[in-house]
């Protein structure tokens, strides 16, 4: 399967500089294997002279094995020609558009053979964040690229007065999913997940395919739930979850592609929600472990 | 010099305010091949010209009325290829030129015309086009496939978002299950494929819609419905939505011939060119593309950008309080993207027109337009909103102060009020769609249009429209905002000329025009606005030469 990942954000937000870093130096977990990234404006690309090897119209092709393509109008056929190559890359990564919803690009990635999604990154700028949110043409539309995201990118923090620090926190009150400055071993993080798990949080807008793709079970309890073992039951269903979120009456629980965090937080009343693609988990069996859980919370 | 040929006629309406009848009017050829009006009045008013030069009285129109050609400033004739071709199974009913197609309002009867419609032989996948499920209901892979068992089926959305198809279309075209996936919009045991799955149909689709046998038989298709609609000039408000060569191409091929009883003026649309983002390559290009000017059909300084999404499909953004189920719309350019075309298309001078289709994406155009009036003020400008679908009145003020115009589908208000009052935004709202008479309360000029197909070519039943507001179900809306005959007269003439920025040319009928007319059986101020859609038309004079409508 080839991974793709998206790689959305308002206008502005820095994402070709996140490319052209990418492009230039792939993350060392990285070494070896081919990334190609299709982008929406290929004249905005800037890389070293020495690093490419050819350049070909709207293709440009890296000594390091990278390669970067305009996106072009037919991305869908774009895509499924990479998938189905005799030499397929081993990961690609699409930029959609400032003005799109990420999550679009993802249903397209949906249609075709040989493709698997990876994750939905959104790149957010720190300086503009609060205004951009409630701007009156485009607020709405920056609310639901954030609400997509599986991952958000923090950028030009180093710009803002107090390191990007009322931003993350404006922007932790508007996503559960993850928040990270965009560093080195963040963009790594961006070719190496391996799970799709966005398209789960489009249960709540676009009922009409998730009910389709994904099962859902939703859990709660009067009081909270034993950490360890919670912990020992995630590791052991974490391959075949596509996302996982809620608190456990200590902690948050949060849980993207094979991944999850346990935050310490307020205590409160115990309420989990966990998506797994159609068919990939049963959930009944997990439901019974879910109990066997808060049992032996009781018991305890 | 050529001879000078004077039609007659029961009443001339010119639109022009100095001599608004007459009944006859001198035409001649000039030495470029274009025939011009030498006066407008009567047979003895326009005895200088007869006792001075060789003339012929053409009196076929002595009972008739004639107009200004109709001029169509907005519509999308290679789009209009593809769908042409198709069947019409419509809720409304559609005058075409090679059919009628009756109104289909339920479920059954949608199910039923379609069941007739696909009988017999026939093995070629057949093609329809207008389903909508407010009037249509939700129609299923498997009620097509009892409707046609055999023949390949595909029902393409009124609003071209999505297809349904049956069983034998699927397996035609190869959409079958390893082909599509899980794809989570398509949903294989119901044939629908909508918004990117779309896209893999109209993949698998495309070797047969715009095959030159199919493209060509829409170009002439369309060729038929314009001069069905009594126009004698269109405006291809954005050519590029495909594919420019490949436009231009079937442009001369289809238009540019001695048979083609109108002009057309082709505005770029330069969000479609610019594939890259890359504006100014694409406004260098565009600068070249009047070089190619040929007598039919030319460019002169028009460009198009876009704010909102389609008016059809409830992507068009509205202001506060928004749709009532709480979704949104969408931006076709955002603000930055938006500002930045618009600003160096105002900075080189063109006239900018502007699809709009919600208030919101309307008051983006005007907070763009104020700015760009701030930088380098500019008059005469004709800074055009396109469709101009909700508005408020404050908004229309502030037009009239920055110098904008419109070109109003004033059609959404027939097929739509009734729908949107219901289920998108509430009847206020709803009702208050394309205010036109606050467009003239405030002198705005305003053209009708048809963005075929988003509404019939027909300008008089668009002028109906305008001077009625009565909707599909049979309600006056918003009454306060009907213009009088005269105003939606101009608006599918002279003003419709003036945002083509062809005012001088043609658009009335005044001593030094273009000799293109429209003839008319009845006379419109004597039928009133009611009548206005039913006057049928005996067909045009293009270029000083009659051309009537085939009866079938």
């Amino acid at each position: 399967m080839l991974p793709l990942t998206i790689l959305g954000g308002y206008l502005g937000a820095g994402k070709t500089t996140l490319i052209n870093r990418l492009l230039a130096n792939p993350p060392a977990a990285f070494k070896g294997k081919r990334l190609t990234i299709l982008v929406n404006d290929f004249g905005a690309i800037n890389i070293d002279a020495e690093l490419i090897e050819a350049h070909d119209g709207e293709t440009i092709s890296l000594a390091n094995g990278c390669a970067c393509c305009q996106l072009q109008d037919d991305a869908l056929q774009q895509l499924q020609q990479l998938a189905q190559s005799d030499t397929p890359p081993d990961h690609v990564l699409i930029e959609a558009s400032g003005a799109g919803e990420p999550a679009r690009l993802a249903y397209l990635g949906y249609g075709i053979q040989g493709l698997q999604l990876a994750g939905i990154y959104v790149a957010i700028d720190a300086t503009t964040l609060a205004a951009k949110r409630r701007d009156k043409f485009v607020g709405g539309l920056v609310n639901r690229q954030i609400a997509q995201a599986d991952y958000c990118l923090l950028t030009k923090a180093d710009l803002t007065d107090d390191e990007g620090a009322s931003a993350q926190s404006l922007l932790a009150s508007l996503t559960q999913a993850p928040i990270a400055r965009a560093s080195d071993e963040v963009l790594a993080d961006m070719l190496t997940l391996s799970a799709s798990s966005a398209l789960s949080d489009m249960a709540e807008t676009a009922p009409l395919f998730a009910d389709a793709l994904f099962d859902t079970i939703s859990f709660s309890a009067q009081t909270p739930l034993d950490i360890e073992k919670l912990a020992a039951l995630l590791q052991e269903v974490a391959p075949k979850l596509a996302r996982a979120k809620g608190h456990t009456g200590t902690h948050r629980l949060q849980l993207v592609g094979e991944r999850y965090t346990l935050l310490e937080a307020e205590r409160r009343a115990p309420e989990l929600v966990f998506i797994a693609e159609k068919g990939k988990l049963d959930l009944a069996a997990l439901e019974v472990k879910l109990l066997a859980v808060k049992l032996q919370t009781f018991a305890t | 010099m050529s001879e000078i040929t004077i039609f007659t006629a029961r009443i001339i309406h010119t639109m022009e305010p100095s001599l608004p009848q007459a009944t006859a009017i001198a035409v001649r050829q000039t030495s470029e091949g274009e025939a011009q009006i030498l006066e407008v009045g009567t047979l003895e008013s326009l005895q200088p010209w007869m006792s001075r030069h060789p003339h012929t009285i053409d009196e076929r129109f002595a009972d008739k009325v004639i107009m200004p050609g109709f001029i169509d400033p907005h519509l999308h004739p290679s789009m209009a290829a593809v769908i042409l071709p198709m069947q019409f199974i419509t809720a409304l009913p559609w005058d075409l030129p090679w059919e009628s197609v009756p109104a289909t309002k339920s479920h059954e009867a949608y199910l039923e015309r379609l069941t007739d419609l696909t009988q017999g032989d026939a093995t070629e996948p057949f093609f329809t086009w207008g389903y909508h499920r407010n009037w249509h209901g939700d129609i299923t892979r498997k009620q097509l496939d009892e409707a046609a068992p055999n023949r390949p089926v595909v029902v393409w959305h009124r609003s071209f978002h999505e297809v349904i198809l049956n069983t034998a279309a699927l397996e035609h075209f190869g959409l079958n299950n390893n082909e599509v996936g899980a794809h989570p919009q398509i949903k294989l045991e119901d044939g629908l494929f909508y918004e990117n799955g779309l896209r893999l149909a109209i993949n698998a689709f495309n070797p047969l819609i715009m095959s030159p046998e199919k493209f060509g038989l829409g170009m002439q298709r369309l060729k038929q419905v314009a001069h069905f609609g009594g126009h004698t000039m269109l405006g291809d408000m954005g050519i590029g939505i495909f594919n420019f060569e490949m436009e231009w191409q079937a442009a001369l091929g289809f238009f540019n011939t001695d048979d083609t009883p109108f002009r057309v003026h082709y505005t770029p649309n330069l969000l479609a060119l610019a594939h890259d983002g890359d504006y100014a390559r694409v406004e260098t290009e565009m600068s070249a593309y009047p070089d190619l000017n040929t007598d039919k059909l030319f460019f002169t300084d028009h460009a198009k950008l876009f704010t909102d999404g389609a008016f059809f499909s409830q992507l068009m953004m509205v202001g506060q309080p928004g749709y009532l189920d709480g979704h949104e719309g969408e931006w076709m350019m955002v603000p930055e993207r938006f500002e930045e075309a618009a600003r160096l298309l105002w900075h080189k001078g063109y006239k900018i027109h502007v699809h709009c289709t919600g208030d919101l994406g309307l008051e983006l155009a005007l907070d763009t337009l104020e700015k760009l009036q701030d930088e380098k003020p500019r008059f005469n400008h004709r800074f055009t909103i396109e469709h101009f679908g909700l508005s408020t009145p404050e908004q229309v003020r502030r037009m009239a102060s920055l110098g904008a115009i419109a070109s109003v589908n004033v059609y959404y208000l027939h097929e739509l009020s009734e729908i949107y009052a219901r289920d998108a935004i509430g009847e206020e709202r709803a009702y208050s769609m394309a205010r036109l008479c606050t467009l003239k309360r405030n002198n705005v000029p305003f053209a009708l249009h048809s963005d075929y197909t988003m509404a019939p070519a027909l300008p008089l039943n668009s002028a109906w429209v305008a001077a009625t507001r009565k909707n599909e179900a049979g309600k006056i809306v918003g009454e306060g905002e009907c213009v009088p005959v005269y105003d939606a007269l101009k608006a599918i003439t002279l003003d419709a000329a003036y945002v083509l920025g062809l005012e001088n040319e043609v658009g009335s009928l005044r001593a030094g025009k273009r000799a293109d007319f429209t003839v008319l059986e009845q006379d419109p101020f004597e039928v009133g606005a009611h009548g206005l859609r039913d006057i049928p038309i005996w067909g045009t004079v293009f270029n000083g030469v009659p051309h009537p409508i085939e009866k079938p």
